[in-house]
C-alpha cells in the first residue's frame, strides 16, 4: 500500500515541512469554533421530556391528502403543536421553511434531526422565535432546549 | 487512520458524563473538522454551522462509537458529509464528482481529508514531542527558518549541534505513537535511522 500521496515520511526535509504546514493549520482554528463544539455536549447531560402532539391541521395518518388540497384549508399552512409539561412548540409547515414559536415565549435553540440521521441546530430569539430553513423533507425529530435549562423532544413526525 | 489509545479513555470519560473529557476531544479535533472546511472553501458562520452539526452528531454517537481509535476517519467523513451538505443548501456549485469547489479553493477529494487527517496526527505527534525538540523544531518550521546563529542563542544550543538535534527531534515524530501508524503503512518504509 502507497502513502495517501506522495508524502515522504523518511525525508527530513519533507517532514519539518509538514510539521510547520500542520502545526500554523492548527494555529489557525478560530476560538470560537472550539467553544462551540464543547458547548455542543450541553445536549447531551440533560433529559429531555417528550412533547406530545396534540394537533394537527393534516391529520398525520393521511398528511399527504391535506398537501393534494382536499381539504378546505389546503392554502393555510400546516400547523403543528407538540406540548409538554412545562413548554408547547408550535410549528408551521411552509413551502421553504419550517417556523416556529415557543410557548411561552423564550429564548434557545432547536435541533433537528432528520431520516439520515443529519442533525443541524437553528437559533430560537428572544420571543420564542424560530425558523428551520432550509425546509427539511421526511421524517424529522426536533428537540428544544431553552437558555433557562429546560429540554424537550417530540417523536419523529413527517414533513 | 488510528488514533492513539488516549483518545480512548477520553471518549469513555465524555461517555461518563465528564465534560472535560469532551472539552479535550474537540480541543484535540477542532483543527482537523476546521480544515476540512476550509478544503470545501467554507469559513465564518458556514464553517461554524458544519462544526456545530459535526460535534452534535457525535454527542449523539458517543455511546455507539465502538472503535473510538476510529474518530479521526468518522469526524473526516462526517464533516465531508456536511460541507456537501451545506454547499447544496446554499446552493452553490457541487459538481458530483467533488473536484472543484466553485471559489477555486483546493479540491477536497478523499485525498484532501487524508491530508488533514495526516496533519492532526503530525500536530499530536509533535505536541508529545519533549519540550526541548518542540522549540527546535519551531524554529527550524517557522516562515522563514530561524538562522542557526540564532537558534544557538535562543536554546543555548551550540551550532554543530543544531543539524544532529533537528535530525534526532524529527525521528523521535516519526516514531512517536501518533505517527507511528501512519509512517510505516506510507510507503511501506521503516525508518531505520539513529
Amino acid at each position: 500500500m502507497s502513502g495517501v500521496d506522495a508524502f515522504r515520511w523518511e525525508d527530513d526535509d519533507e517532514l519539518l515541512a509538514e510539521l510547520g504546514e500542520a502545526v500554523r493549520a492548527g494555529d489557525r482554528v478560530p476560538e470560537t469554533f472550539i467553544s462551540a463544539g464543547k458547548g455542543a455536549y450541553s445536549w447531551r447531560t440533560v433529559e429531555a421530556e417528550l412533547a406530545e402532539l396534540t394537533a394537527d391541521s393534516a391529520d398525520p395518518a393521511s398528511g399527504e391528502l391535506a398537501g393534494a388540497g382536499l381539504r378546505s384549508r389546503a392554502s393555510a399552512p400546516r400547523s403543528l403543536s407538540f406540548e409538554s409539561s412545562e413548554l408547547t412548540i408550535e410549528l408551521e409547515v411552509h413551502a421553504d421553511a419550517l417556523r416556529g414559536q415557543l410557548v411561552p415565549p423564550q429564548p434557545g435553540s432547536v435541533q433537528v434531526r432528520t431520516d439520515d440521521d443529519s442533525t443541524h441546530a437553528y437559533p430560537v430569539d428572544e420571543v420564542g422565535w424560530f425558523v428551520i430553513s432550509p425546509r427539511p423533507i421526511g421524517s424529522i425529530r426536533l428537540h428544544v432546549r431553552t437558555d433557562d435549562g429546560a429540554s424537550v423532544r417530540t417523536d419523529r413526525f413527517t414533513v | 487512520m488510528r488514533d492513539d489509545p488516549a483518545v480512548v479513555e477520553l471518549v469513555e470519560r465524555a461517555r461518563r458524563g465528564d465534560a472535560r473529557a469532551w472539552s479535550a476531544i474537540v480541543d484535540r479535533y477542532a483543527a482537523l473538522v476546521w480544515g476540512i472546511c476550509r478544503r470545501y472553501g467554507l469559513t465564518g458562520p458556514d464553517a461554524d454551522d458544519v462544526g456545530g452539526s459535526v460535534w452534535l452528531l457525535l454527542v449523539q454517537h458517543l455511546d455507539s462509537i465502538r472503535e473510538p481509535a476510529a474518530l479521526p476517519g468518522w469526524l473526516a467523513s462526517t464533516t465531508r458529509r456536511e460541507c456537501l451538505q451545506m454547499l447544496r443548501s446554499t446552493q452553490r456549485q457541487v459538481p458530483v464528482d467533488d473536484q472543484q469547489i466553485a471559489d477555486g479553493s483546493e479540491p477536497a477529494s478523499d485525498e484532501g481529508l487524508l491530508i488533514e487527517e495526516r496533519r492532526h496526527a503530525v500536530r499530536l505527534a509533535f505536541a508529545d514531542l519533549h519540550h526541548r525538540c518542540q522549540r527546535l523544531l519551531a524554529l527550524l518550521f517557522a516562515d522563514p527558518p530561524a538562522p542557526y546563529a540564532q537558534i544557538s542563542t535562543v536554546l543555548d544550543m551550540p551550532v554543530g549541534a543544531i543539524g544532529p538535534n533537528r535530525k534526532r527531534c524529527l525521528e523521535r515524530l516519526r516514531r512517536s505513537r501518533a505517527l507511528a501508524g501512519f509512517s510505516n503503512a506510507a510507503a511501506g518504509v521503516e525508518a531505520d535511522q539513529g
